[in-house]
């Protein structure tokens, strides 16, 4: 059966200015399934930033068609686009964009305020997802006094509540530290285990190596990632655990993130199997498929 | 599958626009303002400094004129002068009545009444000494004048020492007078216990008070002042020439009214009536030059409080610029945004119109009780004032509002929150 894909862009290009314009992006073609985990991979200014932005309904093509599960968005009027953000899009940034006056739980409960509903479910289900992230003990906590790696969980307990249909990461570990990093990338992994499609960009081909599947963007244009590096370029996620990371201590938090992360990624142990990156893979496909 | 996990649901088939409840707006804007409290306080105390500028001269303008108003009434509003008229029909007479003020005096709204009449003494000089003393003058043209007793409350005579006369003096024709203080002193009256003398031409009438001041009639001042009953027996007064009537406030066209019918009910031309000049449009005159001065200076204070909002707005907007990219990003639409930031403004000029109203309140009454002025203010302003303030508070933020808006959400999320 020919589902429908949940993202599909055609022949998208995306220019700036119009004198000596510049092209951003030329004739991209990208097709995301549901349950998917791309990665796309680029150096600066290479445009995988427009492509995501796009992507994100937050910036329109200048020519071709974006369709989001069957929908063309370029249709669709400035509330109608807020709406898709607010229900079926969720962002996680490098910055991590909290806000600093805002306690943890009305961070995450952000995500919701564009849609109506009564504010105490809101708050149970900004919990939930905070308990789930690990972060049931920073309720109240101001962003200031969190360490960038629970920063990202919070953005990334945000961009769980309301929108439940893909989640565009940008950089989403490029302001922590490696093991930090990784302890992010883990919950990002169990998030797509459990049937979450994810489209990240990053710079770096290592951590691009933990999706599903990659793709590279050069100068605008996209190209399948295998093509400019093999995959067997790149050790396997278990390869980039440190081991001090998993025991413990180096961002106060890891030892039971990575406890509490662990059954989330069944199937994708960290520490277990032979090739990780396979592993992923074949445990995202079975879990898309019984979704 | 739990709700947690419950990713990707079904293809899209429709979507429906972002929505905020008014609550979510009301609680989004408000952490807006307390985000920043130090800076919300100063941006309202410029509205706060604008409207109680504003509620404080209109308080006091209302006050001052209200004061200016209650001295014209004091002085003028409230009297009627009745003379007869000068040509009298054949066979009537135009006379006033003896009796005028005892009668108008019954009259309800009428505070009190007096006959005044200008006494023709033949033409004699007025002295203090039996004897002459050549070294300086002792007689003096002083103009004689016969009151009735009551007459004395009518014109609000004070006197600076002795008495009035009363209706025994009147009906008994003593000789007896008060002098206006004027006439007091060019007749060297000043010590009363002496028991002093003045001599009308060959008539010697006994000094019982001194009249300091009067509100009406102002004549009386430089006048011998004798009752009417004595002029009446020793210089055959036929009628009272005037008389002299203070109303109520308010009461004085009715008043006016009546008096022909109350004193002439035999010939209602045979009066002449007058009572002040409208004084409604003096006062308005004052009023509005005064509203005009003090609303004027309460406008610039309150277009520098908007500017003030304006500009904080302005500047918030710039500052979070991120927050508004992170908003857009999570699904709010430009009217979302620029909604917050509407009611962020509002609330600051809403919240400064209520302390500026209190504040303007407080000094209308407190110069109002320094000047021992009763405070006169309009209540709309105390509820005017907030909403103006939020009125303000919402054409401040309306560019700001709009510069937010217009942020494209990529621009605003490349800056960092």
């Amino acid at each position: 059966m020919a589902e429908v894909a949940t993202l599909e862009l055609a022949s998208v290009s995306r220019q700036y200015g119009d004198d000596a314009p510049i092209h951003a992006l030329k004739n991209v073609d990208l097709r995301v399934e549901r349950g998917e985990w791309v990665a796309i991979e680029g150096p600066s200014g290479s445009g995988k930033s427009t492509l995501l932005n796009i992507l994100g309904c937050l910036d329109r093509p200048t020519s071709g068609s974006y369709l989001f599960k069957g929908l063309d968005v370029g249709a669709l009027g400035d509330r109608e686009r807020g709406g898709l953000r607010s229900r079926h899009i969720a962002f996680v940034f490098q910055s991590f964009h909290l806000l600093a006056h805002r306690s943890v739980v009305e961070n995450v409960m952000l995500a919701e305020v564009y849609q109506r509903g009564s504010r105490r479910e809101r708050r149970a289900r900004a919990e939930a997802i905070l308990d789930r992230v690990g972060l049931s003990h920073r309720f109240d906590y101001l962003p200031s006094k969190l360490s960038g790696g629970e920063r990202q969980r919070v953005a990334i307990a945000r961009a769980l509540l309301g929108s439940r249909d893909v989640l565009l990461c940008d950089e989403p570990t490029g302001n922590l530290d490696t093991a930090t990093g990784l302890a992010i990338m883990e919950l990002l992994a169990g998030l797509h285990a459990e049937g979450l499609t994810i489209v990240m960009i990053t710079h770096s081909p290592e951590l691009a190596m933990i999706a599903s599947r990659q793709v590279r963007i050069v100068d605008g244009e996209l190209s399948d990632g295998s093509s400019a590096h093999g995959l067997s370029d790149y050790a396997p996620l278990e390869a980039w655990v440190p081991l001090e990371a998993a025991d413990g201590g180096a961002d106060g938090w890891p030892t039971d993130s990575l406890r509490l992360v662990g059954p989330l990624i069944e199937g994708t142990r960290v520490r277990e199997g032979p090739a990780h990156g396979a592993d992923v893979e074949s445990s995202t496909g079975s879990d898309a498929g019984g979704s | 599958m739990s709700e947690l996990t419950d990713f990707d649901p079904d293809p899209l088939l429709r979507v429906d626009a972002s929505e905020m409840s008014p609550v979510d707006l009301a609680d989004e804007a408000s952490a807006g303002l307390f985000a920043r409290p130090g800076r919300t306080l100063l941006t309202v105390l410029g509205t706060v400094i604008g409207l109680a500028a504003l509620v404080a001269t209109l308080g006091l303008s209302s006050t001052a004129s209200n004061r200016i108003v209650g001295r014209f009434d004091e002085l003028a509003a409230t009297e009627i002068v009745v003379s007869s008229r000068p040509t009298p029909r054949a066979g009537v007479s135009n006379e006033i009545p003896w009796d005028a003020a005892e009668r108008l005096s019954r009259l309800n709204g009428v505070v009190a009444a007096g006959t005044l009449s200008r006494v023709d003494a033949g033409n004699v000089l007025i002295s203090t000494a039996p004897v002459s003393d050549p070294t300086r003058r002792t007689d003096f043209d002083l103009s004689v004048q016969a009151v009735s007793p009551s007459a004395f409350p009518a014109v609000r005579a004070e006197l600076s020492t002795g008495r009035f006369f009363d209706e025994g003096f009147s009906n008994r024709a003593d000789r007896v007078a008060v002098l206006g203080t004027s006439a007091a002193e060019r007749l060297s009256v000043v010590n009363l216990s002496t028991r002093p003398a003045i001599s009308i031409g060959d008539e010697v009438f006994t000094v019982i008070g001194i009249v300091s001041d009067v509100g009406r009639q102002h004549d009386l001042v430089g006048s011998v002042i004798i009752p009417e009953g004595t002029a009446r027996e020793l210089y055959h007064l036929r009628a009272p020439e005037i008389v002299v009537v203070e109303t109520a406030l308010g009461a004085n066209d009715l008043i006016t009214a009546q008096i022909p019918l109350a004193l002439r009910p035999d010939n209602d031309v045979a009066l002449k009536v007058v009572s002040p000049p409208d004084q409604q449009r003096v006062r308005d005159a004052v009023e509005s030059d005064l509203n005009l001065l003090f609303v004027v200076l309460g406008g610039v204070s309150l277009l520098v409080g908007a500017i003030g909002i304006a500009n904080v707005t302005l500047v918030s907007v710039m500052e979070r610029t991120g927050e508004i990219g992170l908003r857009r990003a999570l699904g709010a639409s430009r009217l979302h945004i620029a909604s917050q930031f509407l009611v962020e403004s509002s609330a600051i000029g809403f919240v400064g119109g209520i302390i500026g109203a209190s504040v303007g309140v407080l000094i209308v009454v407190s110069v109002a009780a320094y000047q021992s002025w009763t405070p006169v203010l309009d209540l709309w302003l105390a509820v005017a004032a907030p909403l103006a303030g939020a009125l303000i508070g919402l054409l401040a933020g309306t560019y700001p509002a709009s510069r937010a808006a217009a942020l494209e959400p990529v621009e605003a999320l490349r800056s960092s929150t």
